[in-house]
């Protein structure tokens, strides 16, 4: 029975210092956080609109630079709420216009993207339309886009 | 020696040819020597048994002359083992004192074969939780105390017995709940409402890990949840308890989203009586609770009652009732991940009102004193209506459920189940319209002893299952479990069995829109099956003052599953439950629990480790499964001295590898996913019957999600006052 004790208590211990081990808890995230307004009629052939975040600016390949993207807005929408997640740094946003059905591109997004060839149109191509962030550490910004439509 | 023994064979031989005997006496408290009702004896090495009466009398007739041993055993009780009972010809009368043991765990089962088992003798995976654990956790929830068993997890409240179920967002458990042995669930969706089980006047729960469907049929495929409620006691006292308590704020202040902080009170008042022979329970709980975020808020109402009528020796009934109705938050995600306890722009408001009615029940009827008939009945019925920015979906559902069961004793050593159930459900929901379903099945269990130590159970239920009047399926369920009780106090187990659930209407007809993508139904929906095998052992020693009650348990497991139903996107985005995926679970369990130092130190763990693989028509690994933890470890530390009680929990969860909705991306570090990491503590008081309960759960403020965008539950406060009057 001693012999039972000493296992339960060396089992005990090992049990408690397993169960120390550092955790890794979630904490409070960096990101944009706004409102997607569009004004104007929208045009036939944009089936939605979407804002876009890129690390990196490559107008011959855009997909490069895709971080992240927003719910799409479907046609005729005036307006939507998003957020982005990100780790600090610096950023681009764009608006862009989704010529497909968004459900069949984001069922099928990681093979579009991986083909390069995105069914988007760059709504906003140069400042101040595409908007240049630098995002802090745990840090939020609030910033509205406007996507006009002509 | 020599001679005794050639006197007992000699009496057994003669006996066995002229002479039966009986084994009568009375059982009572060591302490007061008050008479205990409902204790249970078993003739140990047979299928012999019987339980006390209100004078705590009992009588086991019909022995054939020899040398028996009785254990006899009780909740709250240390168990008792009477050895070197001669019986001849003429009855025997014993007289038996049990010594109270507040950490003692039932000794006798009924779920794992439908009838009255020890536990050393049990030929599959079994828990058994006893009162203690529920009330020293304090829990409203059963989910939240199981998850402290071997084997046993849970994803955002649904339970997960050795990862079977995932998470199928509230469709198609996986796992059986039982309520004194009749089915509990919606017909619809096939799931589990736990908040409508009367957590305070629970006896024990009897959860079995090995999945299969020999005994329960459809949803047993990953376990049986058994509970047994409390039959009311000998003199009427009315119980209370009030548990109240606040949600700290998160700790970090972008997070933090009001001025006050969420409280929540949880009220039981029950009243218990003999009424002639009979005798009844009634119970009335009230659920209220802010929430620990915007949409978590519950206000929820239960009445719910039992009466059990004895009729004499031979016949006995028991009727059970329980109605819940609740207004409860509806939240699909937070509303981002910088504001992770707050609701979606426009959902705020979102909740869901409904009532669940069930009635379920049983007769007994003893034909002989070898065969007992059994008829079980319930019924069941769900109702409820979204209140949402997005729909107003509405569920109304009845199911009827019978059940006829026989059970005779063949011989000492040989006992057969079999039965027949007929379950009926009628649906009218906007989400999948007006559906009916009917199942028939039949099922028949051999149990037979081989020798002093070994027990095999062989079974199989056949099972037919129709909607809309065309039948949808049939499935054979076999069995073959074993048991080898090698010594007193060491056992091995091991089974192979097949089980198979049909898919619920939900998963068949649900036609809806889930943010941008479509829900269409597929009623081509087949039913899900597997095979699976395990291989156990259990030690349990009584111990003494310096170590006691000491149990180890440790079990191997592995299951196919073929035709699994998910939920999953074509490549138009048009999710159909399908049945999509082979997938094979395997992996290992081991307990340990015990008290030490004349019982005032007390410990348990459980680890359990999963292999949840998607495979290929060849068995190989294709991914892991979604919703699934492969490592999983709970402890408990506690003290007890002079009516202070300390506990200290831990639960670990690694990481959950895989999951459907929103992918983890490691550029922007959105939906990121970490283990969990949970530390709960607790100081109880018993002052003169009044008991004081302390708790503070997540104390270290830890942050995760079990599901994706769904923060898991803050650090919150908790004090909890009983008292029997």
């Amino acid at each position: 029975m001693k012999l039972i004790c000493k296992l339960i208590t060396i089992i005990s211990v090992l049990v408690f210092i397993w169960s120390c081990e550092t955790p890794e808890s979630l904490e409070p995230v960096s990101g944009i956080e706004g409102k997607l307004f569009v004004e104007g009629e929208w045009p036939d052939s944009i089936k939605a609109t979407a804002l876009i975040v890129l690390n990196s600016l490559d107008p011959g390949n855009l997909a490069a630079g895709i971080v992240t993207y927003s719910t799409p807005m479907l046609s005729p929408s005036k307006k939507s709420d998003y957020f982005f997640q990100l780790e600090p740094g610096f950023y681009f946003v764009a608006g862009v216009g989704l010529t497909m059905d968004p459900v069949l591109f984001f069922a099928n997004f990681d093979s579009i993207t991986a083909s390069g060839n995105l069914p988007i149109v760059q709504l906003e191509k140069s400042p101040p339309l595409l908007k240049i962030i630098d995002l802090g550490n745990q840090q939020v910004i609030e910033i509205d886009h406007t996507i006009t439509f002509k | 020696m020599m001679k005794k023994i050639i006197i007992i064979t000699i009496l057994v031989f003669i006996g066995n040819l002229f002479a039966q005997g009986s084994i009568s006496g009375k059982i009572t408290r060591a302490d007061s020597g008050d008479a205990l009702l409902g204790v249970n004896i078993l003739v140990a090495g047979t299928f012999t048994g019987t339980t006390t009466n209100d004078d705590g009398e009992f009588e086991i007739e019909s022995l054939p002359s020899g040398e028996y041993t009785l254990v006899v055993s009780m909740i709250g009780f240390e168990k008792h083992t009477e050895k070197n009972i001669v019986v001849v010809d003429k009855k025997v009368q014993i007289e038996i004192q049990l010594k109270r043991d507040v950490l003692s765990a039932p000794q006798v089962v009924v779920t794992a074969s439908r009838n009255v088992q020890d536990v050393m003798e049990l030929p599959v995976s079994m828990s058994v939780i006893g009162p203690r654990k529920i009330h020293d956790r304090a829990a409203v929830n059963l989910v939240e105390v199981m998850k402290f068993e071997p084997g046993i997890s849970s994803v955002r409240g649904q339970l997960n017995i050795r990862g079977t179920s995932g998470f199928t967002v509230g469709t198609g458990d996986r796992s059986l709940l039982l309520i004194d042995g009749v089915p509990v669930m919606g017909s619809g969706a096939g799931n589990i409402t736990w908040t409508m089980v009367p957590i305070s006047e629970i006896d024990h729960v009897e959860i079995i890990r090995s999945g299969g469907s020999a005994l329960y049929g459809s949803s047993a495929l990953g376990g049986v949840v058994n509970i047994l409620t409390k039959n009311a006691p000998p003199k009427a006292e009315t119980r209370f308890r009030l548990k109240s308590g606040m949600y700290s704020e998160p700790k970090y202040k972008q997070w933090q989203w009001r001025s006050q902080p969420g409280l929540f009170n949880y009220i039981d008042l029950t009243h218990s009586r003999p009424i002639g022979k009979h005798s009844a329970w009634v119970r009335f709980h009230k659920a209220k609770s802010d929430g620990y975020k915007r949409q978590g808020w519950l206000d929820a109402n239960n009445i719910t009652g039992k009466i059990k009528f004895n009729f004499g020796e031979r016949y006995n009934a028991s009727i059970f009732a329980n109605y819940y109705s609740d207004k409860t938050s509806l939240a699909s995600q937070w509303k981002n991940a910088a504001n992770p306890f707050e609701a979606p722009k426009g959902e705020e408001e979102d909740h869901t009102v409904g009532t669940k009615l069930n009635l379920n029940g049983f007769f007994n009827m003893i034909l002989s004193k070898n065969t007992v008939i059994k008829l079980k009945g319930s019924i069941y019925n769900v109702w409820w209506q979204n209140h949402s920015a997005s729909n107003n979906n509405f569920v109304d559902e009845q199911k009827i459920y019978g059940e006829a069961q026989v059970a005779t004793t063949l011989s000492q050593s040989t006992q057969i189940t079999a039965g027949v159930v007929a379950q009926k459900s009628g649906i009218d929901a906007s989400v999948y319209g007006d559906h009916s379903s009917l199942s028939m099945s039949a099922y028949i269990q051999a149990q037979q002893r081989i020798g002093k130590k070994i027990t095999l159970n062989t079974g199989a239920r056949m099972e037919t299952y129709s909607v809309d009047s065309e039948k949808l399926d049939e499935s054979i369920a076999p069995q073959v479990a074993l048991n080898w009780r090698a010594l007193e106090w060491l056992s091995f187990r091991g089974s192979v069995s097949r089980g198979f659930r049909v898919p619920s209407v939900a998963e068949m007809y649900t036609q809806t829109q889930l943010n941008i993508f479509q829900v269409e139904p597929n009623p081509n929906l087949k039913a899900e099956s597997s095979q699976g095998g395990e291989v156990g052992l259990t030690v349990q020693i009584p111990g003494n003052s310096l170590a006691s009650n000491i149990k180890f348990d440790l079990a191997a497991f592995s299951s196919t599953f073929d035709q699994l139903i998910v939920a999953n996107p074509n490549e138009k985005g048009i999710i159909h439950f399908e049945n999509l995926t082979d997938a094979r679970i395997s992996g290992l369990e081991v307990g340990l629990s015990g008290a030490m130092l004349n019982k005032s130190l007390l410990f348990s763990t459980a680890y359990t480790h999963l292999n949840p693989v998607e495979i290929d028509k060849d068995g190989s690994a294709i991914d892991t499964l979604a919703y699934r933890f492969r490592h999983t470890l709970v402890t408990t530390i506690g003290t007890r001295l002079m009516g202070v009680t300390m506990t200290l929990e831990n639960r670990y969860m690694s990481r959950i590898e895989r999951v459907k909705l929103f992918q983890e991306n490691a550029i922007s570090g959105q939906d990121k996913r970490v283990p969990i990491h949970i530390w709960n503590a607790g100081f109880g008081y018993d002052y003169r019957g009044w008991d004081f309960l302390f708790r503070v759960e997540n104390m270290f403020q830890y942050y995760y999600t079990e599901l994706e965008r769904n923060m898991g539950e803050e650090r919150h406060f908790s004090l909890t006052i009983s008292k029997k009057i």
